[in-house]
Parts: structure tokens; C-alpha cells; sequence
């Protein structure tokens, strides 16, 4: 059985910076044998989350960071878990409605592209700040 | 008596990945493009890796310029299969006509 990888990274909350976690992601997957869809699912799923902090968790400030933490797990199942950190403002998941599918709009996909590319994404609040949990099969 | 007929079309091709930290770019050179009057358009995005959903709202934004000034965006598919797939699941192909090439592009207009 393979063995189980995690890396952790820590980047300021710029939407250039968080280029850093979806390479580092792609690299995991890459190296576990993921497919390529997989691979390009999960870096735009956690990409959107990374952008959500950046535009809104921290929105007006350029002092923030997010922490990465990036584990593949082979038991009970090969998975991939992330979990994305930050000392933000709370989000508040009534700010961003469904998308309308049908007419097109300038904004609101994200959230909705990492839920329907996961197959869990959590968020919870605490003393710490902001943690989301992502997790995908592999 | 001979009449033409031109119709002129802006193509734009992205050689990278286009994501939200430069997608207030891309706008804002299809926005340009629009005030100096170009109303059609054509957004190759074969040799775009990866986009995000910043990528996908500057689409739709030059998709609602374009309309408003008679005209209309089409787009060429993204090579990278993961990538059209999240096209597929935004339904992004159905509010754009989506063709292979830019030649095929060309000619819807």
C-alpha cells in the first residue's frame, strides 16, 4: 500500500499567491496516480475556495495568509483531504445563492463548482478563524 | 452589381491559464476592444489550461456587452477535456455557441 502523503503550505491570501496551493495539489494527485479529471476538479475546487477567502474572508485587506494543508489517505479509502485555513471574516453561506444555470451571470459559480466537483466541503467557525474541509475520492 | 458584405470579428486567444489573478485584465482589454467598437467576437480557449470561475464571469461579461451592442461572443472549445467538462456542467455551452476551431467560429457569424 502506498504510503500517505501530506504537505502543508502557508501563502498570503492574494489571488496570485494561491496559484502556490493548487500546484502543490496538482503535484500530490499527480504523484498518487491520479486522473486527470480528478486533478483538475480538485485544483479548481479548492482554487475557488482559496479566491472565496481572498475576496470576501479578507476582502479590503492584503495582510492575511491561508494555510494549507493537503493530505492524500489511503484507508479507509484512497482520498485526497484538504483543509484551508484562515483569520478572516466568517463566511456567511446565505451570500451566495445557486446559481441560475439557465442565464448566464458574471458571478456566483464558484462556491457551486466545488461543491459539485467534491464529494464533501465543509465549513465550520471557530476560535482559530475559518476552517473549509474538502475531501474527493480517488 | 457586386455588394460585400464584411463582418468584423475580434479573435482572442489566451495562451495560459485564466484565473482571478488575471481576469480583471482580460476584461478590461474585451471591454476596450468593445468601446472602440468591435461587437463580435471570438474567444479561443484551445490552448487555455485552466480557468476558474473569475475566467468564466469575464466571458459572460463581454457575452452581455456584445449582445447589447448587436453582436455576440462565440467560443472555441478548450483542449484539455476536464476543462470542457466544467463548461458542460455550467451549461456554459448552451448560453455560447461552441465550435472546435476558430474558422468554424468564424462562420456562425
Amino acid at each position: 500500500m502506498a504510503a500517505e502523503r501530506t504537505q502543508e503550505l502557508l501563502v498570503p491570501a492574494t489571488f496570485s499567491a494561491v496559484r502556490a496551493i493548487d500546484a502543490a495539489i496538482v503535484d500530490l494527485l499527480t504523484q498518487a496516480g491520479a486522473d486527470e479529471f480528478t486533478v483538475y476538479n480538485v485544483q479548481l475546487a479548492a482554487h475557488e475556495v482559496c479566491t472565496n477567502i481572498v475576496e470576501h474572508a479578507y476582502a479590503g485587506r492584503d495582510d492575511g495568509t491561508i494555510a494549507a494543508r493537503l493530505r492524500v489517505t489511503q484507508a479507509p479509502h484512497s482520498a485526497i483531504e484538504i483543509e484551508l485555513r484562515d483569520q478572516g471574516q466568517p463566511f456567511d453561506p446565505q451570500s451566495v445563492p445557486a446559481p441560475e444555470l439557465d442565464q448566464p451571470q458574471e458571478g456566483g459559480y464558484g462556491l457551486f463548482l466545488a461543491q459539485a466537483l467534491l464529494d464533501e466541503l465543509h465549513y465550520q467557525h471557530d476560535a482559530q478563524g475559518n476552517l473549509w474541509r474538502l475531501r474527493k475520492r480517488l | 452589381m457586386i455588394r460585400e458584405h464584411v463582418v468584423r470579428v475580434v479573435i482572442v486567444a489566451p495562451q495560459e491559464r485564466i484565473d482571478a489573478a488575471n481576469a480583471p485584465e482580460m476584461r478590461q482589454q474585451l471591454l476596450e476592444l468593445a468601446d472602440g467598437g468591435a461587437t463580435n467576437f471570438v474567444i479561443d480557449l484551445s490552448e487555455v489550461p485552466f480557468m476558474d470561475s473569475s475566467g468564466m464571469a469575464v466571458l459572460v461579461s463581454i457575452l452581455k456587452r456584445a449582445r447589447q451592442d448587436g453582436g455576440d461572443v462565440k467560443l472555441v472549445w478548450p483542449r484539455v477535456d476536464a476543462a470542457r467538462r466544467i463548461l458542460n456542467l455550467t451549461k456554459f455551452d448552451r448560453v455560447f455557441d461552441v465550435t472546435d476551431t476558430a474558422e468554424a467560429a468564424l462562420k456562425l457569424f
